[in-house]
């Protein structure tokens, strides 16, 4: 540790000891990280005794690990000594009608094609009583609640489902896993918490309830998915709105138990701020997702589009253990001006006759990188594993880079892997024949990367595609001519 | 210091015996007088004595133990004595093949032929001429990858044998130029290190061919060899790497090729055996319209591990490169292949391919593949395609249809997978001895 961060780490504590007990009320925590600090999560957030030494466990392992460097990314040094790891929903003054809302937001909406109400609520303007968002949420809690679905938030599901959350937490992605996995454990705010119990296939888009309940969970979210035998459920995360975030880091995790011929979608879309065209200010989004298909015949399908973010770096992975088990990856990420991403999957077979597919689309423009990263291992006993895998990178203008690693570990002679990447730029040629009938470049180069990105797309929930389409479309405006 | 062979040997023992070595050795070593080699190996040595031999999870050693290897074996890490009586060697050369012939004999050689045409020139790393110090100045070390590779720095800080070759201007030669690597653990382990200068200039055409083989094939050799192959604009080079009889060795060859303008390269290199074998292959084109052709062939049964990287770094428009490498994995042996391909930002308009494709024949066999691309120019066409699986089942019903029992159509379809491997390679003598190499390896399997 530096000097500097010790004469941080020392103010920091020695604040806590003088002040803390009266500024119990407080909204947030003081900068830095430290025992003390998440003890004041812990205690903030109401938890039981067995959470916070789970939370201490996980710092003392994060103090042992160290920050990959593996990643073809570059930022500066992140100093975790300066970061605020506590802070409550700040209540905003909010604007009473849309008037007052920033009309470049506004614009924005309008292009996504996002509904008069919905751009209400996610500017934070009072929604009127006629679509009462709460009580919509209510009605969906209760037809949830008749199935025996459990689906709340990861803090309600800490004191009111113990025994579930002592069970699967940390056992597909393990407290010391690595760097970022340690720090969401030790300090994680908040995120979802879904059960499905067996045989109850979920009646809705998990995603559905989400938006109109998103609540604020902060930069460590985290999220477990639990399936029972038989189940199904379909989620989706995040929000093709933009999202403005004063947050630098996200290390967030999100975890997927599927049982015995339980299925489980996971969708992401993924908008957060990337930085100015200088490449100032971003998000940081460091995420660690994995899902286990635990049981025979289980699936687990993981669909992103990528579009926010100034560096993005997550892996959604299955584990295959099952036999029969199936793994799917699609994935469209897009990066602009100074973006950076260095994302795919890790396909893991264990189990015999397990598949996997993944289908990657990276799209560069401006000064961005952009990384493929995946593994495909077949372990020895993984008989007649199967995967497919294609990565296809496009390039926009010369000044941005398209990168593949794929890994592919094969221990069994009856797998079956193949492989294929192509990188190559849009054709001038469809440019042209666009052109011709009328198609200005700009859109011209949306239609292009749209059916380009197709087979991902079409993974979506339906109002979803629609979205990210237009999401495609604006990420690149202005990359071209 | 030798190393004491009680106390356990350590990646540290080893590399503080290397740079020991280094330093009882600077005056020998040839090259000595002359400031920049001195310079350049001495910053090899530093380079080595800082990195040391790969180890843990080092990326580009992650599926080749080859420092555990090492420190398991016990090869006599001093430079082989001079060799006081040239020991037969003819039998282990090809008859058929014939051509310009260099024979190494752990480390040393031990015969040239004479008869080199005038477009030719050939002489020993350990006995160059005043009138050569420029064109070591110019050209030594200038594309080895010493800087990151610890076995490259090793072989830049301390390799006292090898050859420098040159083709004139506007020649072609006829004949190609053999070269063997003879290693023979009969008075005791062998660790030697040979070092190729090669210089195809303007407008001129040769073939190369290396062949390394373990005389002694039960005992693990250990032979650390750079070559670093210059293409002059327009020159043409076919290279073939042979290491068909590397049973036991450990062997780690680096090999770096510069293109220029218009040059055009074909490297074949097939590897059917070896404890351990690490291939660097990296090629940087440095002039438009370059084509350069990569096709390798590895056959591993066993407990072998071969190892191929291969790198193709595209910083000048126009070039196309393409790329081949099958194999075929028995018994308990690992294959590892990464290709990697950069495209510049200045190299637009690239067209590079690769394909890596392999059959797994054993339960205990495997196989660890990464193609990577990396590219930092829009107008380019660059693709890769890997593939790891079994003989395709409904290839084998066809055959069947036709009268063919399983194992003579397994072995068919084999055999067919890898001679494609042949078609590169334009010396029918070696061609031939190849086909026989691949037919009794798998025949022998179809008839078990």
């Amino acid at each position: 540790m530096s000097k500097d961060d010790q004469i941080l780490e020392e103010l920091t504590s020695s604040e806590y000891k003088y002040g803390f007990e009266t500024a119990i009320d407080a909204d947030e925590a003081p900068k830095g990280l430290n025992e003390d600090i998440i003890r004041f999560i812990s205690a903030k957030k109401e938890e039981p005794e067995w959470m916070l030494e789970w939370r201490l466990n996980a710092f003392e392992k994060w103090k042992t690990l160290k920050e990959p460097k593996w990643p073809n990314v570059k930022y500066p040094e992140i100093n975790y000594q300066d970061i605020i790891y506590y802070s409550a929903i700040k209540q905003k003054a909010t604007p009473s009608n849309l008037d007052e809302v920033d009309p470049e937001l506004i614009e924005t909406f309008k292009k996504l094609g996002i509904s008069l109400e919905e751009q209400k609520r996610l500017t934070g303007v009072a929604v009127d009583a006629v679509l009462d968002s709460v009580s919509v949420a209510t009605t969906f809690k209760d037809k949830l609640g008749e199935l025996g679905i459990i689906f709340c938030s990861f803090s309600e599901a800490v004191k009111e489902h113990p025994e579930l959350v002592k069970k699967y937490m940390g056992s597909v992605v393990p407290v010391n896993d690595n760097y970022f996995a340690a720090l969401n454990s030790a300090v994680f705010s908040d995120g979802s918490f879904a059960y499905i119990p067996k045989g109850v296939r979920c009646p809705m888009e998990l995603s559905t309830y989400f938006r109109i309940n998103a609540a604020n969970t902060g930069q460590f979210e985290r999220t477990l998915i639990i399936a029972e035998e038989g189940s199904y459920v379909s989620y989706l995360e995040g929000c093709t709105a933009p999202m403005r975030d004063e947050n630098q880091l996200h290390a967030a995790i999100v975890e997927i138990y599927a049982a015995k011929d339980a299925e489980v979608k996971y969708s992401t879309v993924q908008n957060w701020y990337p930085g100015n065209k200088e490449g100032k200010g971003g998000i940081y989004n460091f995420v660690t997702k994995r899902g286990i298909c635990a049981g025979s015949g289980s699936k687990i399908s993981w669909t992103q589009v990528e579009t926010g973010s100034a560096i993005t770096w997550k892996y959604p992975s299955c584990i295959l253990k099952g036999d029969n088990s199936v793994g799917e990856f699609y994935s469209v990420a897009v990066t602009n001006n100074m973006q950076q991403a260095d994302t795919g999957t890790k396909m893991i077979h264990i189990g015999k006759n397990t598949k996997s597919r993944i289908v990657s689309k990276g799209v560069s423009a401006g000064k961005s990188q952009n990384s493929y990263r995946g593994l495909v291992q077949v372990m020895p006993r993984a008989e007649n594993a199967r995967n497919f895998s294609q990565c296809d990178s496009l390039l926009m203008g010369d000044k941005c880079g398209a990168h593949t690693f794929p890994y592919i570990e094969t221990g069994n002679k009856s797998a079956q892997i193949e492989h294929e990447a192509t990188t190559s730029k849009i054709g001038e040629d469809q440019i042209f024949y666009c052109n011709q009938r009328g198609i200005g470049t700009e859109d011209a180069v949306a239609l292009i990367v749209n059916g380009y990105c197709k087979e991902v797309l079409n993974q979506l929930p339906m109002e979803f595609a629609v979205e990210a389409q237009k999401l495609l479309a604006l990420t690149l405006e202005g990359s071209v001519g | 210091m030798p190393v004491d062979p009680a106390m356990k040997t350590t990646e540290q023992n080893l590399r503080d015996h290397f740079t020991e070595q280094f330093s009882d050795l600077t005056q020998s070593l040839n090259g000595g007088q002359v400031p920049e080699i001195k310079q350049l190996r001495s910053e090899a040595i530093k380079a080595f004595t800082q990195k040391g031999f790969p180890q843990g999870k080092e990326e580009e050693y992650k599926y080749t133990p080859i420092t555990k290897a090492l420190l398991r074996s016990e090869i006599n890490l001093q430079s082989p004595a001079e060799v006081s009586m040239i020991p037969p060697f003819n039998e282990h050369l090809l008859p058929e093949l014939k051509g310009h012939i260099l024979v190494f004999w752990n480390g040393r050689l031990v015969y040239s032929s004479e008869d080199f045409p005038e477009s030719l020139e050939v002489q020993q790393m350990d006995q160059l001429g005043a009138d050569r110090e420029d064109l070591m100045v110019k050209y030594f070390g200038k594309i080895s990858n010493y800087k990151k590779d610890a076995f490259a720095a090793l072989n830049t800080a301390l390799f006292n044998h090898g050859s420098l070759i040159t083709v004139k201007e506007n020649s072609k030669v006829d004949l190609p130029v053999i070269i063997y690597h003879l290693s023979d653990a009969r008075n005791g382990l062998v660790y030697s290190q040979t070092r190729h200068l090669v210089v195809v200039e303007k407008n001129a055409q040769v073939t190369l061919v290396e062949i390394c083989k373990n005389l002694t094939p039960k005992q693990q050799n250990f032979h650390n060899t750079v070559s670093e192959i210059y293409l002059k604009e327009q020159a043409k080079l076919q290279l073939n790497k042979v290491q068909t009889g590397c049973s036991g060795m450990i062997l780690v060859d680096n090999t770096d090729i510069n293109q220029l303008e218009g040059s055009e390269l074909m490297c074949n290199t097939i590897t059917t055996n070896g404890t351990i074998v690490r291939n660097n292959l990296n090629i940087t084109i440095d002039g438009m319209d370059c084509t350069s052709h990569m096709n390798g062939l590895y056959l591993a049964k066993g407990t072998d591990h071969i190892d191929n990287h291969t790198l193709v770094d595209h910083r000048i428009a126009n070039s196309f490169s393409d790329e081949l490498y099958k194999g075929i994995i028995d018994d308990s042996a690992t294959g590892v292949f990464n290709g990697k391909i950069y495209v510049q930002p200045d190299a637009q308009k690239t067209n590079a391919f690769q394909s890596n494709k392999n059959i797994l024949l054993s339960d205990k066999a495997s196989m660890n593949t990464k193609p990577q691309l990396e590219i930092w120019a829009d107008d380019v066409k660059c693709s890769h395609g890997a593939t790891t699986g079994q003989i395709d089942a409904e290839q084998v019903f066809y055959l069947r249809t036709r009268g063919l029992d399983e194992q003579q159509a397994k072995g068919l379809l084999l055999y067919a997978f890898a001679t494609e491997f042949l078609e590169h390679i334009s010396l029918p003598a070696l061609s031939d001895y190849l086909e026989q190499v691949i037919a009794d390896r798998l025949y022998r399997k179809i008839d078990e």
